[in-house]
């Protein structure tokens, strides 16, 4: 069954319109690349996703239901975890706070599930191997370190849909494979993610499938392979090909 | 005839400025919190302060409750002013855009600034009248009261740091500080947090207001050049940096003690005039100097 | 939605304020503090021109017309009391106006005043400047320049060779520390500060004191919020020296908030028993109204002198600014404050001040002052 689906969004803000007609859905434990140029309404697909700004026109159902008209802190409740472009962690926390603050904040009933969350926080830093840091703050962290913490607490404040927006700015080379086995390890625990990257080699090693959007419109839907061929595609990267 | 400073007139200083001090850091604290967390100028704070003294004389020196219920029913009724604050000038209007509370809290000081002479009459009031007890330590002269309000005070921001740095609540009001999207999308329900915090804000503004009340007198026309000090210190100490203001706000009563207070050089007294410009030059000298204040943190940027 | 009501009710209660009363009637205005830190003049000074007002109109009036008060809040600022000049003269066409009350509402309004040839009469304007404010401007209390005088005959009486001052640096106060300088010499001021308005902390300057050698303290404050503060402060520092105000400190509102603070110090003051001479007098139709009065009788004396005074000066004259300007300059007048008439400045003669102290957390008058 599909865990996410929105059917016809689109948002307008003055007179411009930043998103239209935008309708896909999305399997559970699918991972799915995002991808198209700057200003093509990525992120501002996201924020609509996780409730920051309410859709002009159009619906969106998580596992069924209408979610369209709750806020972010109720959308989360419900399941879907966001990490950010800018890097959505409390700075001038120390990392086990970061993690804590977020398992602090679960529903009652699934607090008492999870025991000593203290203990669970430490575990979610030995997850990413920042354990040794636990008492620093987050703020001193590297970009790809900082990723690695907001993804790691995404995943054990138990979210099911992933929102992840573009968790390889700004990290490097050999943190990015880290971030994205940890990608991987989401989809074996049976999480879905939808993840914003422009990093198509890496979009390639991990997706299942792959959207592409310009101008605030879905162009092309379809399997990494498929779409790295597309015409469309290389138009939109490299412009026209004149030889067609 | 003027003799060389005797060491117990810079204890007598480090009194008058500790006394000061905690009065400012009081108003400063809770304005700090607000402003980092919603983001939002509340012009009606020196209004709040005197509304939560003014609520305290009342209960004690009219209805003639005991000191301590009356100091509870003025803080009690700081915050619920402070409450029907937020409701009407502040929370309508914040999330379209940060500053317009400035205006709505400004017109409201006016309404607040007419309803207390209404009210209280113009006259000015004191919860304790008369002389208050004071003895020497290490030469300088402090009273009884003294003694308890700056007490109170730092159990009061100890009490503060405790639940702001080692609890659970605390942990969700700085996040909602330092990352209000990231926290939102964690499920902390901010908008209760903002609800919150702006009336702890209102508590610390009544207590500031029953300091005053209790150690000089309250009066009517009192309110706005609270409202400014307080700006200053939350200016100087980083915008959004609650400890760092309420650092600020010691050091600027601080300052405005030793300034008036010193034989410059052996030569020459500043004149009293100059002393409620401190905080003014204070602003201005950070303005310039270091826009992002003594102890920013990246959290917020205004 | 709920808000723009709330306001646009508060905005239709005041304009209904604003458009009472109109028809033939003698317009006499008033320019006081009515909100404020000194509002406590405004309040008792209408009320005295309000028992005035009261007692000529249930009289049959002035010829037969009904005097009709406007009242403007001056609010103890040049620039207020300005604005309600202007109001009363170019708007209302007031035939006199008691005012102001503070000595920069009444500086302020003074030249406005001789624009429009209006007499103006202050019952509370201290001020020395005040003498040389003007043609039209007339008040029955005494200048300060007289005060000044008085307190330094009583320093010397009592030997206060030196002495230490704290002012509140607004007009009136500024004025009356620099006319007190004059009476007792530049040498005799050991100790002068001056302080912003409204300051309520004078602890560093009560730390700087104890390095100063003298005889007795002056609060000299524009309010008595001020001047309780000072006390609190001077006594707590632990100073015994003697203190000596002036007639802001002549406040029963004082005795109440700074209680032992103030036991024992003394003020001038003109008699805050002005009016208070029998069982038919001022006093008692006063506080049979108004109960007692939140500042001090004299004010609201003088003021309901100063009002039946342009009322009879207007009965006899008419209401040409000139005539009655000629009319009151002439005048020597029985009022309930005692028999008085102005010298060429305008300023009042036969007015003279007490010496007062505070015993037993109440101000009691000692004896009469009259100035060499």
């Amino acid at each position: 069954m599909s865990i996410l689906s929105t059917s016809h969004l689109s948002l307008s803000i003055g007179e411009h319109r930043i998103l239209s007609d935008i309708s896909f859905s999305v399997e559970s434990g699918e991972i799915i690349g995002l991808i198209g140029p700057n200003g093509s309404g990525k992120t501002t697909l996201f924020n609509v996703l996780s409730g920051f700004l309410k859709p002009s026109t159009g619906t969106i159902h998580l596992r069924g239901e209408d979610i369209t008209h709750l806020s972010p802190a109720k959308r989360a409740g419900q399941g879907i975890g966001r990490v950010f472009q800018n890097f959505g962690i409390f700075r001038e926390m120390t990392l086990i706070e970061n993690v804590l603050v977020a398992l602090e904040a679960l529903p009652k009933e699934e607090r008492k599930n999870r025991g000593d969350l203290k203990k669970l926080a430490m575990e979610t830093l030995e997850m990413v191997g920042l354990e040794g840091n636990a008492h620093t703050k987050a703020g001193s962290l590297s970009g790809g370190q900082m990723r690695l913490l907001e993804i790691a607490r995404t995943l054990m404040s138990g979210k099911e849909l992933f929102l992840l927006d573009e968790p390889t700015a700004g990290v490097s080379p050999k943190l990015t494979q880290q971030v994205a086995d940890l990608i991987l390890q989401l989809k074996k625990q049976g999480k879905t993610v939808l993840v914003v990257e422009h990093d198509l080699p890496f979009i390639g090693s991990i997706c299942d499938r792959v959207i592409v959007m310009d101008v605030g419109k879905v162009v092309l839907t379809g399997k990494p392979n498929e779409v790295k061929q597309s015409k469309e595609l290389r138009e939109l990267y490299f412009g026209a090909d004149p030889t067609t | 005839m003027r003799r060389a400073a005797q060491p117990s007139e810079y204890m007598q200083l480090l009194a008058n400025a500790l006394i000061a001090g905690s009065l400012a850091a009081l108003i400063a604290g809770g304005l700090a919190l607000v402003y980092g967390v919603l983001g939002v100028f509340n012009m009606a704070l020196g209004q709040l302060v005197l509304f939560g003294g003014y609520s305290t004389w009342w209960l004690h020196q009219v209805v003639h409750l005991p000191l301590i219920p009356s100091v509870l029913g003025g803080l009690a009724s700081g915050a619920l002013m402070t409450w029907f604050t937020f409701e009407i000038f502040v929370n309508p209007f914040y999330k379209h855009h940060r500053f317009l509370p400035l205006v709505t809290t400004i017109a409201w000081s006016m309404i607040l600034d007419g309803m207390m002479l209404l009210l209280f009459e113009e006259r000015p009031r004191s919860i304790l009248p008369g002389l208050k007890k004071t003895f020497e330590i290490q030469g300088a002269r402090i009273s009884v009261e003294q003694c308890i309000l700056i007490l109170l005070t730092l159990v009061a921001l100890l009490a503060f740091a405790y639940v702001f740095h080692r609890t659970s609540f605390g942990r969700k009001l700085r996040a909602v500080v330092q990352h209000d999207s990231a926290a939102l999308s964690l499920g902390i329900n901010s908008a209760v947090l903002h609800r919150v915090i702006f009336i702890v804000s209102g508590v610390f503004a009544g207590a500031g207001g029953i300091f005053i009340g209790i150690d000089q007198n309250l009066s009517p026309t009192f309110a706005f050049p609270l409202t400014i000090k307080a700006y200053a210190a939350i200016i100087a100490g980083g915008k959004g940096n609650i400890w760092g203001a309420i650092f600020c706000a010691y050091l600027i009563a601080g300052l405005e003690q030793v300034l008036v207070g010193v034989h410059w050089f052996g030569a020459f007294y500043v004149p009293a005039g100059y002393q409620q410009t401190v905080a003014l030059l204070f602003i201005i000298f950070f303005l310039l100097l270091k826009p992002s204040g003594l102890f920013s943190s990246q959290s917020r940027t205004a | 939605m709920r808000k723009f009501l709330a306001l646009s009710s508060l905005a239709a209660m005041a304009l209904a304020a604003c458009s009472a009363g109109g028809g033939d009637t003698i317009k006499l205005g008033f320019i006081g503090p009515l909100t404020g830190d000194a509002a406590s003049y405004g309040a008792d000074t209408l009320h005295g021109m309000q028992i005035a007002v009261d007692e000529i109109n249930a009289a049959g009036g002035i010829g037969g017309k009904q005097i009709e008060i406007i009242a403007e809040d001056g609010k103890c600022t040049g620039a207020d009391a300005a604005t309600a000049a202007q109001k009363l003269m170019n708007i209302d066409k007031v035939v006199a106006i008691i005012g102001g009350q503070c000595s920069g509402e009444t500086l302020a309004a003074a030249p406005i005043a001789e624009m429009a040839k209006v007499v103006m009469i202050s019952p509370v304007s201290t001020s020395p400047d005040v003498t040389e404010a003007g043609e039209f401007i007339f008040r029955n209390s005494p200048s300060d320049a007289l005060k000044t005088k008085a307190m330094a005959k009583v320093f010397a009486e009592k030997n206060y060779a030196k002495i230490a001052i704290i002012s509140e640096n607004t007009d009136y106060a500024t004025a009356l520390r620099d006319s007190l300088v004059a009476a007792v010499g530049t040498d005799a001021m050991v100790f002068n500060e001056t302080s912003e308005p409204g300051t309520k902390d004078f602890r560093s300057l009560m730390t700087r004191l104890e390095d100063a050698e003298f005889d007795v303290f002056v609060p000299n404050g524009q309010s008595d919020a001020f001047i309780a503060a000072a006390m609190q402060q001077y006594r707590e520092a632990g100073f015994t020296a003697p203190a000596f105000s002036q007639d802001v400190a002549d406040s029963a509102n004082l005795g109440q908030i700074a209680g032992e603070a103030v036991e024992g110090m003394e003020l001038i003051n003109t008699s805050s028993k002005l009016g208070d001479t029998g069982p038919d007098s001022f006093a008692v139709h006063f506080r049979a109204k108004h109960g007692e009065p939140q500042s001090n009788l004299s004010f609201a004396t003088l003021s309901y002198d100063a009002t039946n005074l342009l009322a009879k000066v207007i009965g006899e004259v008419g209401t040409d600014g000139t005539a009655v300007r000629d009319a009151v300059a002439k005048i020597t007048y029985e009022g309930a404050a005692g028999t008085f008439s102005f010298d060429a400045n305008g300023d009042v003669v036969g007015i003279g001040y007490v010496l007062k102290k505070f015993e037993g957390g109440k101000i009691v008058e000692l004896n009469t002052v009259t100035p060499d």
